[in-house]
């Protein structure tokens, strides 16, 4: 999957997760940029990550996954086996 | 007559939550005297008060399920962060103190987490809180005085109900009403389970028993700017913290007590401070003599919000607890803890700073009876083998 369409899937699952309207999830948004995206809401980003995507992140990772870049970064990561 | 329930759990209980799951098993039912998990995680044994049949035995049984997998399934495995191990720190005693404190009259229970303390740990307690509050000088904290009583609106607004239901003390008073106080006064009475009186007798709950004391210096910070930006403040108070099955002797009291030095600011700020709060009690530490360690660490969190919270404060490393040894039972007690609640109390209390952002918000807390009761653990009661600084300052 290329990075843009990765990015899309990323907006879509951030805004069903944290339930927020897809226009409220920019291509860039962080946590903490929006109300929702706090820490129960950073959790609830993660988990359904892991769900959508079939992963089981590291529990060293949720610090860091904390963007929708960084997600992508990650996921484009995992495909390359790096 | 007790009874035992054995009960597998649906879903295996990995070590690192072994002793979460445990301390939670009091909050099952309130039957439940003590409850254990087996190392392995695999076996939950409860010891009931009273037999139970096969209904209610079953009705336990769902509830331990219930809390075993929204607990553990999905759950992250924290990263332990040691930050300091002082734990090879030689330390002369290896007794248990909790007999001898009884016998001595240091400690005597008035009731279940609730204790009076004698002379020497009150000397022992006085001496702890002055190095803390050289500490809380050393950052020039500005000193406070917090009420005991925290009003429930406030404890609303930081999601506190939802956090840690299970730890409230509710607090009270009859309602304003002749015929009900009148009432109250002739019937009221007593048995072993406490008080006897109808339970519309006393008004809605205004306010709760204090569970932590830094919540009331960001309360008075709340919907306004933080004047010049930044803030370092130090208050001791007691702590309310309903423990049910754990609050076993000094080491879990409902009611104890906790010196904090509290920092508002920016997060460079409070972080920076929280970590050289730290550097600092070294020497401290090293004065009293006591084997510790410093790790990472995760709050008490309820069941629903367990998995999700313990995660994220594991993650982003926002608990540090000081973890002193007690030998006796080959074991450790949390004297206390290096926090960083990043932007929480500042976006939920409308904290603000100069640039208009939410203040960021940590703070060093050390429990007083527990920081006594490890140091008697340590170094027993014959002050001959007490290290110099301690048996000079505490000298009877």
């Amino acid at each position: 999957m290329d990075r843009q369409n990765l990015q899309v899937r990323l907006q879509e699952m951030v805004a069903d997760a944290l339930q927020v309207p897809a226009s409220d999830v920019p291509e860039t948004l962080a946590f903490g940029e929006i109300p929702q995206w706090d820490s129960m809401g950073h959790m609830t980003v993660i988990m359904v990550l892991e769900e959508r995507f079939g992963l089981d992140i590291d529990a060293g990772m949720i610090a860091s996954l904390t963007s929708i870049p960084a997600m992508c970064d990650y996921l484009q990561d995992k495909v390359n086996g790096s | 007559m007790t009874t035992t329930q054995r009960i597998i759990p649906s879903i295996g209980i990995p070590p690192y939550l072994v002793g979460d799951v445990q301390s939670k098993l009091g909050y099952i039912d309130e039957n439940i005297l003590l409850g254990r998990v087996s190392p392995a995680g695999d076996q939950i044994e409860l010891t009931l008060e009273t037999p139970v049949n096969e209904e209610q035995a079953a009705n336990i049984e769902n509830k331990v399920q219930r809390m075993v997998l929204s607990m553990v399934q999905g759950a992250f495995k924290p990263k332990i962060q040691v930050l300091e191990d002082h734990m090879d720190r030689a330390v002369p005693y290896n007794g248990d103190p909790n007999e001898e404190l009884f016998a001595r009259g240091e400690m005597s229970q008035e009731d279940t987490g609730i204790f009076t303390l004698g002379p020497l740990m009150s000397r022992l307690i006085d001496y702890f809180e002055g190095k803390f509050l050289i500490l809380a000088d050393s950052f020039d904290a500005r000193p406070y005085r917090f009420p005991t009583l925290i009003p429930a609106k406030l404890l609303g607004r930081i999601n506190y109900f939802k956090a840690f239901p299970h730890s409230l003390s509710f607090v009270t008073h009859l309602r304003e009403d002749l015929d009900v106080i009148d009432q109250f006064a002739h019937s009221a009475t007593c048995d072993e389970h406490g008080l006897n009186a109808p339970l519309d007798s006393f008004a809605p709950i205004p306010a709760l028993l204090s569970p932590a004391v830094c919540y009331h210096l960001y309360f008075s910070l709340a919907d306004k700017p933080l004047p010049g930006g930044q803030l370092t403040a130090t208050a001791v108070g007691h702590c309310y913290r309903y423990e049910s099955t754990n609050l076993i002797s000094l080491e879990r009291l409902w009611n104890f007590s906790l010196r904090e030095v509290i920092f508002v600011g920016s997060k460079d700020f409070v972080l920076a401070n929280r970590d050289e709060a730290r550097k600092r009690m070294q020497d401290s530490f090293a004065e009293f003599g006591i084997a510790y360690r410093v790790e990472s660490a995760t709050d008490p969190f309820f069941v629903g919000e367990f998995r999700k919270q313990t995660a994220f404060q594991s993650a982003f490393q926002l608990k540090f607890e000081i973890r002193a040894s007690l030998p006796f039972k080959n074991s450790t007690l949390a004297v206390g803890s290096y926090n960083y609640h990043q932007d929480f109390f500042g976006r939920n209390l409308n904290i603000t700073l100069p640039d208009g952002s939410a203040a960021h918000t940590a703070c060093v807390g050390f429990g007083l009876e527990r920081m006594a009761y490890a140091f008697l653990a340590q170094f027993g009661f014959d002050q001959k083998n007490w290290p110099e600084a301690v048996r000079k300052a505490v000298a009877e």
